[in-house]
């Protein structure tokens, strides 16, 4: 075992735990689901990327490193794809926080070609249908 | 509208492949391999074997593919990539522990220079790792996304959002596009 590349996976562990912290931080502190995705896809990310690096370090052998790569290509492939689909559907029921959207030109063309997304006043959100059941 | 040029033919819905795919199997074979973390004749063979299976029954509709790999342009993709996630991990933490600060989001609109189903999920997958962008809605029918961006304070980072998704596709392009496309860019940047 070489303790330089012991310190070197150790610091590389670190900074990614902390990124993942801080995208835990903010995936309670963010005002509403589409901004919970941006922290739950990049730091997030990265904070793996890292960890996965610090492994690569300190386990010191050839024989993860596949897997460690496919963790890592699979993790920036799949990630972006996640926040797309989640921040899509929340779009679609109304789970975000319309007042702190200026401009969206995606409301107006739905509602130039005459689609209508139930929001605002007549909102419906998790809550509403909570209490009404 | 319909002055863009279309590389790839996304308008109709294409018939999905219905037989062996080769290259997907030998793809998931290493993948397999990869997983398993040993080269041995069995794990190829069933990691093979599973990427004919995963083939026949999900069914991708084909690629349309003109273009060529540029591994240059691939290699600056990938570093502005990483570039990109470092900023924008840094920019989103640091507003995860912002106190005081009431965000305003916007949602913009980006027309993209071409049609093809490739290069649509490229630069969505590069705009997600920018700070501060996700794309909620795509059209691959126009070439065109909805971003979301997050913490936008004035029409300049509106502006930005927009211009940075243009310069993902541009990447996009530059590093799998075909000659003609390659030329249609630059002609565009003189």
């Amino acid at each position: 075992m070489n303790p330089v590349l012991d310190i070197i996976g150790a610091l590389f562990l670190l900074f990614g735990a902390m990124l993942c912290f801080a995208a835990s931080v903010g995936l309670v502190r963010f005002p509403d689901v589409i901004t919970r995705m941006h922290a739950a896809t990049k730091p997030q990310t990265l904070g793996l990327l890292l960890v996965v690096i610090g492994l690569a370090f300190s386990l010191q052998s050839v024989r993860p490193l596949g897997m460690l790569v496919l963790v890592a290509v699979l993790q920036l492939l799949t990630a972006p794809v996640a926040g797309h689909m989640v921040g899509r559907t929340a779009y679609r029921t109304g789970h975000l926080d319309s007042d702190r959207l200026t401009p969206d030109e995606l409301a107006e063309d739905l509602a130039a070609a005459g689609f209508h997304l139930d929001r605002g006043d007549g909102a419906e959100g998790i809550e509403d249908r909570e209490a009404r059941e | 509208m319909n002055t863009k040029p279309r590389s790839g033919d996304a308008g109709a819905t294409q018939p999905r492949l219905r037989r062996l795919q080769w290259r997907l199997a030998v793809i998931m074979a290493i993948v397999w391999v990869l997983l398993w973390g040993d080269l041995s004749l069995a794990n190829v063979a069933s990691g093979f074997a599973l990427g004919l299976l995963i083939g026949l029954v999900f069914p991708l509709p084909p690629i349309d593919y003109h273009g060529r790999f540029r591994p240059v342009a691939h290699a600056r993709m990938i570093a502005g990539l990483l570039f990109d996630l470092v900023h924008s991990s840094v920019v989103v933490a640091a507003l995860a522990f912002r106190f005081g600060h009431t965000m305003t989001n916007a949602v913009v609109r980006v027309d993209l220079r071409t049609r093809s189903d490739l290069y649509l999920t490229l630069t969505s997958e590069l705009i997600c790792l920018t700070p501060g962008s996700l794309v909620i809605e795509a059209r691959r029918k126009e070439g065109r996304v909805y971003v979301h961006q997050m913490d936008v304070r004035s029409p300049a980072d509106i502006d930005r959002a927009r211009a940075k998704v243009l310069q993902a596709e541009e990447q996009a392009i530059r590093s799998f596009g075909s000659d003609d496309e390659v030329a249609e860019l630059n002609r565009e940047s003189r």
